[in-house]
């Protein structure tokens, strides 16, 4: 019972989890342990500290979907990507979300040392580009595509 | 159902490109992580390393997920998909891909939303 109380005021939790369940307005209890669980793996694992941006694609709502985190920072949704449960859908030809830095203003992401990831439905089309920032002229890229480059 | 074929890991100038063929693809990630080699991974297993020295400079647009932005306010390539989790930063070893393949992947489970 103890225990259960603790876990009620957030002590139970790692403080960057509460810190993101408080910005993001999150309050499930389903939500808040499986964020709580994961942002501990990434930080045993040392996978937490080299990342500049996580996207948990929040079930609670459009504006904690949006939320990183681990910079309690949010995205910019452009030209209104579709938001459900599962996550974020963009259409494929101008919808997308933007973040508050790109990667030469992250401190993470060195000359030689850089990482994108992205978890979606199986089977979404080839083709894709996924996430991603290139210079103009187009000589400097750091991008994720499913699907062959251009 | 699209077959999920070809995928890009670019990262300055340089490219990990796979034309692998799989039907099961959910979790694409790549990394570089030292000044010769780029990585590509498939459901947080290893597709394949690109060994080339690169003399690039590291993009400064703002990271878009959704499509690839060319300056702070506009993208020109578009993806159309549902993303269920994005992270992007600094270099992952192969073991840390595969690490963060099975926690991304309880974290879906744990929400009813996996793609496995």
């Amino acid at each position: 019972m103890y225990r259960e109380w603790k876990r009620q005021a957030g002590d139970g939790f790692d403080a960057d989890a509460v810190a993101y369940f408080t910005a993001a307005s999150i309050t499930s209890a389903t939500e808040k342990s499986a964020a709580n669980t994961i942002i501990v793996g990434l930080k045993a694992e040392g996978i937490w500290g080299s990342m500049s941006r996580i996207y948990l694609r929040s079930p609670t709502s459009l504006a904690a979907c949006l939320m990183c985190c681990k910079s309690l920072t949010s995205q910019t949704a452009v030209n209104s990507p579709s938001f459900n449960s599962s996550g974020l859908t963009y259409n494929g030809t101008t919808q997308y979300a933007r973040c508050t830095i790109g990667p030469s203003a992250a401190s993470e992401v060195t000359t030689d040392s850089s990482t994108i990831a992205m978890y979606m439905n199986q089977g979404d089309a080839s083709g894709n580009y996924m996430v991603g920032s290139k210079s103009k002229p187009e000589t400097d890229f750091m991008f994720l595509k499913n699907g062959l480059v251009a | 159902m699209a077959i999920n074929g070809d995928a890009v890991y670019k990262f300055k100038k340089i490219a990990a490109v796979t034309s692998s063929i799989s039907g099961s693809r959910y979790f694409l990630s790549g990394s570089r992580t030292s000044s010769t080699l780029v990585s590509l991974y498939e459901n947080g297993s290893l597709l394949l390393n690109t060994t080339t020295p690169d003399s690039g400079s590291i993009p400064t647009p703002k990271m878009c997920t959704g499509a690839v932005c060319d300056t702070d306010t506009a993208a020109t390539d578009y993806g159309s998909l549902t993303d269920k989790f994005t992270c992007w930063g600094g270099g992952l070893t192969a073991a840390q891909h595969l690490t963060l393949h099975d926690l991304v992947q309880a974290y879906q489970a744990s929400l009813g939303r996996s793609s496995a």
